[in-house]
Protein backbone atom coordinates (compact mmCIF):
# COMPACT_ATOMS: atom_id res chain seq x y z
CA UNK A 1 0.00 0.00 0.00
CA UNK A 2 3.03 2.39 0.30
CA UNK A 3 1.80 3.42 -3.47
CA UNK A 4 -0.77 5.54 -1.25
CA UNK A 5 1.33 6.48 0.69
CA UNK A 6 1.55 10.61 -0.87
CA UNK A 7 -2.22 10.75 -0.36
CA UNK A 8 -3.81 12.40 1.63
CA UNK A 9 -7.13 11.03 3.39
CA UNK A 10 -10.28 12.38 5.40
CA UNK A 11 -8.70 11.13 9.16
CA UNK A 12 -5.23 12.99 8.22
CA UNK A 13 -6.87 16.18 6.86
CA UNK A 14 -8.85 16.50 9.94
CA UNK A 15 -6.30 15.29 12.43
CA UNK A 16 -2.76 16.62 10.86
CA UNK A 17 -4.11 19.97 8.86
CA UNK A 18 -7.31 21.61 10.28
CA UNK A 19 -7.17 20.71 13.72
CA UNK A 20 -3.41 22.29 14.07
CA UNK A 21 -3.70 24.93 11.60
CA UNK A 22 -7.65 26.21 11.39
CA UNK A 23 -8.63 28.07 14.67
CA UNK A 24 -12.32 26.96 15.40
CA UNK A 25 -13.50 30.80 15.95
CA UNK A 26 -12.05 31.66 12.75
CA UNK A 27 -13.70 28.52 10.76
CA UNK A 28 -16.97 29.21 12.16
CA UNK A 29 -16.53 33.01 11.36
CA UNK A 30 -15.54 31.74 7.63
CA UNK A 31 -18.45 29.25 7.03
CA UNK A 32 -20.95 31.15 8.51
CA UNK A 33 -20.72 34.49 7.08
CA UNK A 34 -19.69 34.70 3.35
CA UNK A 35 -20.85 38.60 3.68
CA UNK A 36 -18.16 39.12 6.47
CA UNK A 37 -15.72 36.97 4.36
CA UNK A 38 -16.26 39.34 1.08
CA UNK A 39 -16.27 42.54 3.29
CA UNK A 40 -12.81 41.67 4.53
CA UNK A 41 -11.45 40.91 1.30
CA UNK A 42 -13.29 43.96 -0.58
CA UNK A 43 -11.42 46.34 2.48
CA UNK A 44 -8.59 44.90 1.47
CA UNK A 45 -8.73 45.14 -2.68
CA UNK A 46 -9.11 42.15 -3.32
CA UNK A 47 -11.85 41.41 -5.95
CA UNK A 48 -15.23 39.85 -5.04
CA UNK A 49 -18.59 40.07 -6.52
CA UNK A 50 -20.58 43.09 -5.74
CA UNK A 51 -22.66 42.87 -3.00
CA UNK A 52 -25.77 44.68 -3.81
CA UNK A 53 -28.20 44.29 -0.74
CA UNK A 54 -27.95 41.67 2.39
CA UNK A 55 -31.16 40.45 4.10
CA UNK A 56 -31.23 39.93 7.78
CA UNK A 57 -34.77 40.04 9.34
CA UNK A 58 -38.19 39.57 7.32
CA UNK A 59 -38.92 43.44 8.19
CA UNK A 60 -35.87 44.19 5.94
CA UNK A 61 -37.72 41.86 3.40
CA UNK A 62 -40.84 43.18 3.42
CA UNK A 63 -39.44 46.94 2.67
CA UNK A 64 -36.78 45.78 0.30
CA UNK A 65 -37.55 47.93 -2.84
CA UNK A 66 -36.16 44.90 -5.37
CA UNK A 67 -33.60 47.75 -7.33
CA UNK A 68 -32.04 44.98 -8.61
CA UNK A 69 -29.76 44.68 -11.95
CA UNK A 70 -30.62 42.37 -14.76
CA UNK A 71 -28.70 39.82 -13.51
CA UNK A 72 -27.43 38.79 -9.96
CA UNK A 73 -26.87 35.89 -7.44
CA UNK A 74 -29.49 35.48 -4.45
CA UNK A 75 -26.80 33.43 -1.87
CA UNK A 76 -27.45 32.58 1.76
CA UNK A 77 -24.52 34.05 3.64
CA UNK A 78 -24.08 30.65 5.85
CA UNK A 79 -24.75 28.05 3.63
CA UNK A 80 -21.67 25.65 2.01
CA UNK A 81 -21.42 23.40 -0.83
CA UNK A 82 -23.21 25.64 -2.78
CA UNK A 83 -26.48 24.86 -1.16
CA UNK A 84 -29.54 27.26 -1.68
CA UNK A 85 -27.90 29.39 -4.47
CA UNK A 86 -30.26 30.94 -7.33
CA UNK A 87 -28.79 32.64 -9.84
CA UNK A 88 -31.05 35.41 -12.47
CA UNK A 89 -29.35 35.93 -15.90
CA UNK A 90 -32.02 38.44 -16.91
CA UNK A 91 -35.04 39.93 -17.05
CA UNK A 92 -38.12 38.55 -17.60
CA UNK A 93 -41.41 40.60 -17.02
CA UNK A 94 -41.76 41.94 -13.63
CA UNK A 95 -39.48 39.10 -12.66
CA UNK A 96 -36.58 37.39 -13.68
CA UNK A 97 -35.39 34.01 -15.34
CA UNK A 98 -32.62 31.38 -14.43
CA UNK A 99 -30.05 30.13 -16.93
CA UNK A 100 -32.61 27.38 -18.04
CA UNK A 101 -34.83 30.01 -18.77
CA UNK A 102 -37.16 29.62 -15.89
CA UNK A 103 -39.26 32.74 -15.39
CA UNK A 104 -38.91 33.64 -11.32
CA UNK A 105 -41.44 36.17 -10.27
CA UNK A 106 -40.41 38.14 -6.93
CA UNK A 107 -42.79 36.51 -5.23
CA UNK A 108 -40.40 33.68 -5.90
CA UNK A 109 -37.75 35.13 -4.95
CA UNK A 110 -38.77 36.31 -1.41
CA UNK A 111 -40.21 33.26 -0.86
CA UNK A 112 -36.27 31.82 -0.97
CA UNK A 113 -35.64 35.05 1.12
CA UNK A 114 -37.68 33.51 3.71
CA UNK A 115 -36.12 29.77 3.67
CA UNK A 116 -32.88 31.34 3.44
CA UNK A 117 -33.25 33.67 6.59
CA UNK A 118 -34.88 30.48 8.39
CA UNK A 119 -32.05 28.83 8.13
CA UNK A 120 -32.70 25.78 5.57
CA UNK A 121 -29.48 25.92 3.19
CA UNK A 122 -27.08 26.87 6.90
CA UNK A 123 -25.63 24.23 9.03
CA UNK A 124 -27.84 22.73 11.80
CA UNK A 125 -30.95 24.88 10.38
CA UNK A 126 -29.45 28.09 12.06
CA UNK A 127 -31.51 31.13 11.19
CA UNK A 128 -28.95 33.31 8.48
CA UNK A 129 -28.89 35.83 6.22
CA UNK A 130 -29.57 36.59 2.39
CA UNK A 131 -27.45 38.68 0.48
CA UNK A 132 -28.09 39.72 -3.00
CA UNK A 133 -24.56 39.79 -5.09
CA UNK A 134 -22.95 40.48 -8.58
CA UNK A 135 -23.44 37.50 -10.86
CA UNK A 136 -20.04 36.97 -12.18
CA UNK A 137 -19.76 35.05 -15.39
CA UNK A 138 -16.71 33.61 -17.56
CA UNK A 139 -17.58 33.33 -21.70
CA UNK A 140 -14.21 31.22 -21.55
CA UNK A 141 -12.46 28.23 -19.71
CA UNK A 142 -9.02 28.73 -18.29
CA UNK A 143 -7.80 26.42 -21.83
CA UNK A 144 -9.17 29.15 -23.16
CA UNK A 145 -12.56 27.49 -24.82
CA UNK A 146 -16.09 28.46 -24.67
CA UNK A 147 -18.09 27.32 -22.00
CA UNK A 148 -21.25 27.09 -20.24
CA UNK A 149 -21.99 27.59 -16.54
CA UNK A 150 -18.82 29.38 -14.57
CA UNK A 151 -15.95 27.43 -14.44
CA UNK A 152 -14.01 27.89 -11.15
CA UNK A 153 -10.14 28.00 -9.64
CA UNK A 154 -9.40 26.20 -6.89
CA UNK A 155 -6.15 26.81 -4.78
CA UNK A 156 -4.86 25.09 -2.02
CA UNK A 157 -3.12 27.62 0.10
CA UNK A 158 -1.02 26.41 3.47
CA UNK A 159 0.84 28.17 5.73
CA UNK A 160 0.24 31.55 2.96
CA UNK A 161 1.82 29.00 0.39
CA UNK A 162 0.13 27.71 -2.58
CA UNK A 163 0.24 23.28 -2.27
CA UNK A 164 -2.00 22.53 -4.82
CA UNK A 165 -4.49 24.00 -7.86
CA UNK A 166 -7.21 22.75 -10.26
CA UNK A 167 -9.78 24.31 -12.17
CA UNK A 168 -13.66 23.00 -12.26
CA UNK A 169 -15.14 23.26 -15.61
CA UNK A 170 -18.79 22.34 -15.79
CA UNK A 171 -20.32 20.59 -18.24
CA UNK A 172 -23.57 19.35 -19.75
CA UNK A 173 -24.10 16.33 -17.14
CA UNK A 174 -23.19 18.85 -14.30
CA UNK A 175 -25.72 21.44 -15.20
CA UNK A 176 -23.47 24.42 -15.61
CA UNK A 177 -22.13 23.58 -12.24
CA UNK A 178 -18.48 23.44 -11.63
CA UNK A 179 -19.11 20.34 -8.53
CA UNK A 180 -17.19 17.17 -9.39
CA UNK A 181 -19.12 14.98 -8.12
CA UNK A 182 -21.58 15.97 -9.84
CA UNK A 183 -20.20 15.84 -13.32
CA UNK A 184 -17.88 18.69 -13.86
CA UNK A 185 -14.65 18.07 -15.14
CA UNK A 186 -11.40 18.96 -13.30
CA UNK A 187 -8.36 19.94 -14.36
CA UNK A 188 -4.91 19.73 -12.66
CA UNK A 189 -2.74 23.46 -12.78
CA UNK A 190 0.81 23.41 -12.16
CA UNK A 191 1.50 25.74 -9.79
CA UNK A 192 4.95 27.26 -10.55
CA UNK A 193 4.19 27.25 -14.51
CA UNK A 194 0.35 27.83 -14.74
CA UNK A 195 -0.14 25.22 -17.11
CA UNK A 196 -2.57 22.42 -17.45
CA UNK A 197 -1.37 18.70 -16.31
CA UNK A 198 -4.10 16.35 -16.17
CA UNK A 199 -7.72 16.06 -15.75
CA UNK A 200 -10.62 13.85 -14.53
CA UNK A 201 -13.99 13.56 -15.19
CA UNK A 202 -16.32 11.32 -12.96
CA UNK A 203 -13.17 9.63 -11.30
CA UNK A 204 -11.44 8.76 -14.56
CA UNK A 205 -8.66 10.45 -16.27
CA UNK A 206 -9.28 12.29 -19.49
CA UNK A 207 -7.86 14.60 -21.66
CA UNK A 208 -10.33 15.98 -23.89
CA UNK A 209 -13.93 17.83 -22.22
CA UNK A 210 -16.23 15.74 -22.65
CA UNK A 211 -19.36 17.57 -24.57
CA UNK A 212 -17.52 20.17 -26.53
CA UNK A 213 -13.74 17.73 -27.01
CA UNK A 214 -11.34 20.00 -26.72
CA UNK A 215 -7.70 19.45 -25.45
CA UNK A 216 -7.47 20.08 -21.73
CA UNK A 217 -3.85 19.23 -21.35
CA UNK A 218 -1.12 21.78 -21.71
CA UNK A 219 -3.03 24.88 -21.95
CA UNK A 220 -1.56 28.12 -19.67
CA UNK A 221 -4.11 29.64 -17.44
CA UNK A 222 -4.25 33.54 -18.10
CA UNK A 223 -3.36 35.75 -15.32
CA UNK A 224 -1.91 32.90 -13.41
CA UNK A 225 0.44 35.19 -11.54
CA UNK A 226 -3.05 37.18 -10.28
CA UNK A 227 -4.67 34.31 -9.49
CA UNK A 228 -1.88 32.59 -6.82
CA UNK A 229 -1.63 35.98 -5.60
CA UNK A 230 -4.73 36.93 -4.85
CA UNK A 231 -5.23 33.17 -3.33
CA UNK A 232 -2.23 33.38 -0.95
CA UNK A 233 -3.23 37.03 -0.08
CA UNK A 234 -7.25 36.00 0.61
CA UNK A 235 -5.56 32.89 3.10
CA UNK A 236 -3.70 34.74 4.79
CA UNK A 237 -6.24 37.44 5.41
CA UNK A 238 -8.49 34.53 6.72
CA UNK A 239 -6.66 33.57 9.59
CA UNK A 240 -7.09 29.67 8.49
CA UNK A 241 -3.51 28.17 8.01
CA UNK A 242 -4.95 25.41 5.39
CA UNK A 243 -8.13 26.88 3.05
CA UNK A 244 -9.07 26.04 -0.43
CA UNK A 245 -9.75 29.64 -2.49
CA UNK A 246 -12.20 29.39 -5.06
CA UNK A 247 -11.63 31.75 -7.70
CA UNK A 248 -13.30 33.04 -10.90
CA UNK A 249 -11.93 34.70 -13.98
CA UNK A 250 -14.85 37.22 -14.57
CA UNK A 251 -15.11 38.82 -17.99
CA UNK A 252 -14.95 42.13 -15.90
CA UNK A 253 -13.16 42.28 -13.55
CA UNK A 254 -10.80 39.29 -14.26
CA UNK A 255 -9.52 36.81 -11.61
CA UNK A 256 -12.00 37.26 -8.17
CA UNK A 257 -12.70 35.35 -5.14
CA UNK A 258 -16.00 33.60 -4.50
CA UNK A 259 -15.36 31.58 -1.50
CA UNK A 260 -13.04 30.75 1.22
CA UNK A 261 -13.25 26.88 2.39
CA UNK A 262 -11.78 26.13 5.67
CA UNK A 263 -12.30 22.12 4.98
CA UNK A 264 -11.51 22.08 1.30
CA UNK A 265 -12.06 18.61 -0.22
CA UNK A 266 -9.58 15.88 -1.62
CA UNK A 267 -10.99 15.11 -5.01
CA UNK A 268 -8.22 17.71 -6.49
CA UNK A 269 -5.35 14.81 -5.75
CA UNK A 270 -7.15 13.15 -8.74
CA UNK A 271 -7.13 16.22 -10.45
CA UNK A 272 -3.56 16.46 -10.37
CA UNK A 273 -2.78 12.94 -10.30
CA UNK A 274 -0.78 13.91 -7.13
CA UNK A 275 -1.13 12.99 -3.38
CA UNK A 276 -1.07 16.24 -1.26
CA UNK A 277 1.17 14.81 1.35
CA UNK A 278 3.68 14.22 -1.71
CA UNK A 279 2.91 18.10 -2.08
CA UNK A 280 3.06 18.86 1.28
CA UNK A 281 6.77 17.22 1.14
CA UNK A 282 7.90 19.25 -1.49
CA UNK A 283 6.40 22.47 -0.02
CA UNK A 284 8.39 21.61 3.04
CA UNK A 285 11.86 20.66 1.39
CA UNK A 286 11.21 23.53 -0.82
CA UNK A 287 10.97 25.99 2.56
CA UNK A 288 13.53 24.84 4.33
CA UNK B 1 -0.21 34.76 12.08
CA UNK B 2 -0.74 31.94 10.04
CA UNK B 3 2.60 30.16 10.84
CA UNK B 4 1.06 27.71 13.48
CA UNK B 5 4.09 25.03 12.28
CA UNK B 6 3.78 21.39 13.65
CA UNK B 7 6.74 20.85 15.36
CA UNK B 8 5.68 23.65 17.90
CA UNK B 9 2.80 22.06 19.22
CA UNK B 10 4.04 18.44 18.71
CA UNK B 11 5.60 18.18 21.62
CA UNK B 12 3.02 19.51 24.25
CA UNK B 13 0.42 17.44 22.20
CA UNK B 14 2.92 14.15 22.39
CA UNK B 15 3.22 14.41 26.34
CA UNK B 16 -0.59 15.05 26.81
CA UNK B 17 -0.93 12.11 24.51
CA UNK B 18 1.03 9.91 27.00
CA UNK B 19 -0.40 11.36 30.05
CA UNK B 20 -3.56 10.49 29.13
CA UNK B 21 -2.88 7.06 28.12
CA UNK B 22 -1.40 6.16 31.75
CA UNK B 23 -4.17 7.70 33.18
CA UNK B 24 -6.25 5.28 31.30
CA UNK B 25 -4.27 2.18 31.45
CA UNK B 26 -4.52 2.39 35.41
CA UNK B 27 -8.30 3.18 34.85
CA UNK B 28 -8.44 -0.23 33.08
CA UNK B 29 -6.78 -1.88 35.79
CA UNK B 30 -8.83 -0.69 38.18
CA UNK B 31 -11.91 -2.12 35.56
CA UNK B 32 -10.28 -5.26 35.35
CA UNK B 33 -9.84 -5.65 39.07
CA UNK B 34 -13.36 -4.33 40.44
CA UNK B 35 -15.93 -5.17 37.45
CA UNK B 36 -18.17 -2.24 38.36
CA UNK B 37 -20.59 -3.05 35.80
CA UNK B 38 -20.35 -6.92 36.80
CA UNK B 39 -21.57 -5.45 40.16
CA UNK B 40 -24.08 -3.16 39.19
CA UNK B 41 -25.02 -6.33 36.79
CA UNK B 42 -25.76 -8.43 39.64
CA UNK B 43 -28.07 -5.72 41.57
CA UNK B 44 -29.88 -5.41 38.06
CA UNK B 45 -30.49 -9.02 37.70
CA UNK B 46 -31.46 -8.94 41.49
CA UNK B 47 -34.09 -6.03 41.36
CA UNK B 48 -35.16 -6.83 38.01
CA UNK B 49 -34.63 -10.71 37.63
CA UNK B 50 -33.55 -10.70 34.29
CA UNK B 51 -30.71 -9.05 32.35
CA UNK B 52 -31.75 -8.90 28.71
CA UNK B 53 -33.43 -4.62 29.27
CA UNK B 54 -29.87 -4.09 30.79
CA UNK B 55 -28.04 -6.44 28.06
CA UNK B 56 -29.65 -4.20 25.05
CA UNK B 57 -28.43 -0.85 26.79
CA UNK B 58 -24.89 -2.30 27.32
CA UNK B 59 -24.60 -2.84 23.89
CA UNK B 60 -25.15 0.64 22.77
CA UNK B 61 -21.47 1.09 23.31
CA UNK B 62 -20.70 -1.89 21.03
CA UNK B 63 -23.14 -0.99 18.32
CA UNK B 64 -21.39 2.96 18.95
CA UNK B 65 -17.93 2.06 18.41
CA UNK B 66 -18.64 -0.35 15.67
CA UNK B 67 -20.40 2.90 13.25
CA UNK B 68 -17.60 4.68 14.51
CA UNK B 69 -14.61 2.17 13.14
CA UNK B 70 -17.07 1.88 10.03
CA UNK B 71 -16.85 5.55 9.07
CA UNK B 72 -13.04 6.45 9.87
CA UNK B 73 -11.56 2.97 9.36
CA UNK B 74 -13.58 1.83 6.34
CA UNK B 75 -15.67 4.74 5.10
CA UNK B 76 -19.29 3.84 5.41
CA UNK B 77 -20.71 7.16 5.75
CA UNK B 78 -24.01 8.01 5.76
CA UNK B 79 -25.95 10.52 7.86
CA UNK B 80 -24.27 10.86 10.79
CA UNK B 81 -24.09 8.42 13.93
CA UNK B 82 -27.52 8.45 15.21
CA UNK B 83 -29.59 7.26 12.26
CA UNK B 84 -27.91 3.95 11.34
CA UNK B 85 -27.93 3.20 15.08
CA UNK B 86 -31.30 4.00 15.58
CA UNK B 87 -32.35 1.75 12.23
CA UNK B 88 -29.96 -0.77 13.33
CA UNK B 89 -32.52 -0.99 16.26
CA UNK B 90 -35.45 -1.08 14.14
CA UNK B 91 -34.14 -4.07 11.86
CA UNK B 92 -33.31 -5.88 15.31
CA UNK B 93 -36.38 -5.42 16.21
CA UNK B 94 -38.15 -6.75 13.07
CA UNK B 95 -35.14 -8.92 11.64
CA UNK B 96 -32.83 -6.83 9.31
CA UNK B 97 -34.82 -8.45 5.88
CA UNK B 98 -38.08 -7.18 7.33
CA UNK B 99 -36.79 -3.80 8.51
CA UNK B 100 -34.95 -3.40 5.39
CA UNK B 101 -37.85 -4.25 3.14
CA UNK B 102 -39.93 -2.38 5.25
CA UNK B 103 -37.91 0.86 4.78
CA UNK B 104 -37.77 0.09 1.37
CA UNK B 105 -41.91 0.16 0.92
CA UNK B 106 -41.43 3.81 3.01
CA UNK B 107 -39.12 4.78 0.51
CA UNK B 108 -40.78 4.48 -2.38
CA UNK B 109 -44.68 5.08 -0.92
CA UNK B 110 -43.22 8.57 0.49
CA UNK B 111 -41.63 9.48 -2.90
CA UNK B 112 -45.00 10.97 -4.20
CA UNK B 113 -45.20 12.87 -0.99
CA UNK B 114 -41.70 14.05 -2.16
CA UNK B 115 -42.83 14.92 -5.80
CA UNK B 116 -46.25 17.01 -4.70
CA UNK B 117 -44.13 19.03 -1.99
CA UNK B 118 -41.49 19.70 -4.85
CA UNK B 119 -44.66 21.80 -6.73
CA UNK B 120 -45.04 24.11 -3.46
CA UNK B 121 -42.07 25.50 -2.09
CA UNK B 122 -42.07 24.66 1.36
CA UNK B 123 -40.03 25.96 4.00
CA UNK B 124 -37.47 22.57 5.19
CA UNK B 125 -39.70 22.55 8.56
CA UNK B 126 -42.90 21.91 7.00
CA UNK B 127 -41.40 19.52 4.82
CA UNK B 128 -40.36 17.60 7.41
CA UNK B 129 -43.22 17.10 9.02
CA UNK B 130 -45.14 16.26 6.20
CA UNK B 131 -42.39 13.32 5.82
CA UNK B 132 -42.80 11.89 9.34
CA UNK B 133 -46.69 12.17 8.93
CA UNK B 134 -46.61 10.06 5.44
CA UNK B 135 -44.29 7.70 6.79
CA UNK B 136 -46.68 7.05 9.67
CA UNK B 137 -49.99 6.58 7.92
CA UNK B 138 -47.72 4.33 4.96
CA UNK B 139 -47.02 2.07 8.10
CA UNK B 140 -49.86 2.06 9.97
CA UNK B 141 -51.53 0.75 6.07
CA UNK B 142 -48.47 -1.95 6.13
CA UNK B 143 -49.02 -2.89 9.89
CA UNK B 144 -52.62 -3.66 9.28
CA UNK B 145 -51.96 -6.36 6.41
CA UNK B 146 -48.67 -7.97 8.45
CA UNK B 147 -48.33 -10.69 10.16
CA UNK B 148 -49.10 -10.20 13.68
CA UNK B 149 -45.79 -11.35 15.00
CA UNK B 150 -44.47 -8.67 13.27
CA UNK B 151 -44.74 -5.82 15.94
CA UNK B 152 -44.21 -2.83 13.45
CA UNK B 153 -47.01 -0.90 14.75
CA UNK B 154 -44.57 -0.80 17.92
CA UNK B 155 -42.12 1.24 15.59
CA UNK B 156 -42.58 5.13 16.81
CA UNK B 157 -39.57 5.77 17.17
CA UNK B 158 -37.75 4.25 14.37
CA UNK B 159 -40.18 5.45 11.87
CA UNK B 160 -39.21 8.90 13.15
CA UNK B 161 -35.36 7.90 11.88
CA UNK B 162 -36.42 6.40 8.92
CA UNK B 163 -38.49 9.77 7.86
CA UNK B 164 -35.17 11.64 8.95
CA UNK B 165 -33.03 9.49 6.86
CA UNK B 166 -35.98 10.02 4.21
CA UNK B 167 -36.09 13.66 4.61
CA UNK B 168 -31.87 14.27 4.13
CA UNK B 169 -32.26 11.90 1.16
CA UNK B 170 -34.54 14.49 -0.53
CA UNK B 171 -32.62 17.23 0.88
CA UNK B 172 -29.38 15.59 -0.27
CA UNK B 173 -31.21 15.12 -3.94
CA UNK B 174 -31.69 18.70 -3.97
CA UNK B 175 -28.25 20.29 -2.80
CA UNK B 176 -26.13 17.80 -4.40
CA UNK B 177 -27.59 14.99 -7.15
CA UNK B 178 -29.59 11.97 -6.94
CA UNK B 179 -26.70 9.79 -6.87
CA UNK B 180 -24.74 11.52 -4.10
CA UNK B 181 -28.41 10.73 -2.22
CA UNK B 182 -28.63 7.06 -3.01
CA UNK B 183 -25.18 6.48 -2.18
CA UNK B 184 -25.05 8.18 1.23
CA UNK B 185 -28.86 6.72 2.12
CA UNK B 186 -27.29 3.64 0.62
CA UNK B 187 -25.03 3.45 3.47
CA UNK B 188 -26.83 4.32 6.13
CA UNK B 189 -29.19 1.56 5.35
CA UNK B 190 -25.58 -0.48 4.89
CA UNK B 191 -23.96 0.31 7.85
CA UNK B 192 -27.59 -0.22 9.82
CA UNK B 193 -27.82 -3.71 8.32
CA UNK B 194 -24.03 -4.65 9.55
CA UNK B 195 -25.18 -2.79 12.89
CA UNK B 196 -27.94 -4.84 13.13
CA UNK B 197 -26.21 -8.41 12.35
CA UNK B 198 -23.11 -7.45 14.82
CA UNK B 199 -25.66 -6.86 17.66
CA UNK B 200 -27.84 -9.86 17.13
CA UNK B 201 -24.83 -12.19 16.87
CA UNK B 202 -25.36 -14.51 19.85
CA UNK B 203 -21.41 -15.30 20.49
CA UNK B 204 -21.14 -10.80 21.23
CA UNK B 205 -24.91 -10.84 23.19
CA UNK B 206 -23.32 -13.89 25.48
CA UNK B 207 -19.94 -12.43 26.07
CA UNK B 208 -21.60 -8.57 26.99
CA UNK B 209 -24.43 -10.67 29.29
CA UNK B 210 -21.14 -12.43 31.64
CA UNK B 211 -18.97 -9.40 30.96
CA UNK B 212 -20.52 -6.42 30.88
CA UNK B 213 -17.24 -4.15 31.63
CA UNK B 214 -16.41 -5.62 28.22
CA UNK B 215 -18.74 -2.75 27.27
CA UNK B 216 -16.30 -0.21 28.70
CA UNK B 217 -13.76 -0.98 26.35
CA UNK B 218 -15.83 1.38 23.42
CA UNK B 219 -13.75 4.35 25.38
CA UNK B 220 -10.25 3.16 24.84
CA UNK B 221 -11.25 2.02 21.42
CA UNK B 222 -13.28 4.97 20.36
CA UNK B 223 -10.49 7.21 21.67
CA UNK B 224 -7.83 5.21 19.37
CA UNK B 225 -9.60 5.03 16.47
CA UNK B 226 -10.31 8.90 16.77
CA UNK B 227 -6.64 9.51 16.64
CA UNK B 228 -6.13 6.77 13.29
CA UNK B 229 -4.68 9.26 10.39
CA UNK B 230 -4.58 6.03 7.85
CA UNK B 231 -6.67 6.26 4.61
CA UNK B 232 -9.85 4.68 4.85
CA UNK B 233 -10.59 1.62 3.10
CA UNK B 234 -13.07 3.36 0.37
CA UNK B 235 -10.17 6.06 -0.26
CA UNK B 236 -8.08 3.33 -1.84
CA UNK B 237 -10.78 3.37 -4.41
CA UNK B 238 -11.55 6.75 -4.39
CA UNK B 239 -7.85 7.43 -5.09
CA UNK B 240 -6.29 4.32 -6.99
CA UNK B 241 -5.76 6.50 -10.16
CA UNK B 242 -3.27 8.96 -8.16
CA UNK B 243 -1.28 6.15 -6.64
CA UNK B 244 -0.96 4.25 -10.19
CA UNK B 245 -0.07 7.44 -11.42
CA UNK B 246 2.30 8.00 -8.47
CA UNK B 247 3.88 4.62 -8.83
CA UNK B 248 5.01 5.04 -12.70
CA UNK B 249 6.97 8.62 -12.15
CA UNK B 250 8.65 6.34 -8.79
CA UNK B 251 8.33 9.31 -6.72
CA UNK B 252 10.90 8.81 -4.30
CA UNK B 253 11.95 12.22 -2.96
CA UNK B 254 8.21 13.94 -2.17
CA UNK B 255 9.68 16.91 -4.77
CA UNK B 256 9.26 15.43 -7.62
CA UNK B 257 5.53 14.40 -7.42
CA UNK B 258 4.55 17.41 -6.47
CA UNK B 259 6.68 19.08 -10.02
CA UNK B 260 4.35 16.77 -12.21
Amino acid sequence: MSRFAGVLGLNRRELELIAPKNPRDRMIQIAQSKVNTKRLLEANDIPVPKTYAVLSTRRELSTFAWELPDDFALKPSGGGRGCGIVVMVGRHGDGWRTFSGRPVTRRELAFHVIAILTGDFSREARSDVAHFEQRLSSSLDITGNPTTGLPDVRVIVCDGRPLMAMSRIPTLASDGKANLHQGAVGVGIDIPTGLTTHAVHDGQPCTQHPDTKHDLIGARVPHWERFLDLAMRAAVLSGLGYTGVDLVLDDGLGPAILEINARPGLNIQIANLTGLRDALTALKVAGS
Amino acid sequence: MTSLASPANAAPRDRNTSVTALALLSLGLLVWFFEPLGALMQVFVERHGSATAALELLLVPVGATLIVVLRTMVGIEGFGIFSPLILAYAFVRLGTVVGLLTFMALLLAVTPARLLMDRFALLSVARTGILVAACAVVLFALSAFAPAYLELSSLGLPVVIMAGIIDRFVTAQMDQSTGEAVKLSLFTVLAAAILATFLQWGALRGAVAATPDLALLSFPLCLLVGRYTGLRVSEYYRFRAVADAGSVGAGKSGASGAER
